[in-house]
């Protein structure tokens, strides 16, 4: 079955952000970027949107689908 | 005051009134009795624990405020609502039988089915935010 992935802990290391100081960036809290790194959450489609600009990526850079 | 320590006055406000509630469901029960302590409490400690949280998020501020109450946060609301949508539903057929039993008079289950509602979300938030 297919799931949602995500690099989101890669990308946002690479561009020097704590889960706070992104959290921060797009209004959201800190648990919420935990848990999606986690994938315990799927974000919606704004936030989703929201985390990949403040990364500076596209959304596909940071979620795909996988085979589980 | 930041986004952490608001979720967590939120977590604790709703785990204080959450606890006061089901502790009066629960007294009410082993006591038969509908008012088996002050029986204003459950009451004060949701309009305190509103209180305090509408406080701590006038203090922090819009951004921090909305923040605390991001998606996640709604979500995990909506699970908590939809358990205890279902668990009292499941209330009536219980004290349905306690009652018919003789166990359980009808002022009695009121209060404890009432303060039971009222303490399953609250609750229910709380085991769901500790978990995830």
């Amino acid at each position: 079955m297919a799931k949602l992935h995500n690099t989101l802990k890669a990308h946002r290391t690479d561009k020097g952000f704590t889960q706070a100081s992104l959290a921060e960036a797009v209004g959201v809290s800190r648990k919420s970027i935990n848990t999606i790194e986690n994938r315990v959450f799927t974000p919606s489609t704004l936030l989703a949107l929201q985390i990949a600009d403040a990364l500076e990526c596209s959304v596909h850079d940071i979620f795909y689908v996988k085979d589980d | 005051m930041n986004v952490e320590t608001l979720s967590k006055i939120r977590l604790f406000g709703f785990a204080v009134a959450g606890l006061v509630c089901a502790g009066y469901s629960l007294a009410a029960l082993a006591s038969n009795s509908p008012d088996p302590f002050a029986p204003w409490l459950p009451a004060v400690s949701g309009v305190a624990a509103a209180a305090i949280i509408w406080v701590s998020a006038l203090s922090a501020g819009g951004s921090k405020a909305d923040a605390a109450f991001d998606e996640f946060y709604r979500i995990e609301w909506r699970k908590a609502v939809g358990f205890a949508y279902w668990f009292a539903i499941l209330l009536y057929p219980i004290f349905a039988v306690l009652m018919a039993l003789g166990w359980v008079s009808s002022p009695t289950a009121f209060a404890s089915m009432g303060t039971a509602s009222g303490a399953a979300p609250l609750l229910a938030f709380c085991f769901i935010t500790l978990r995830s």
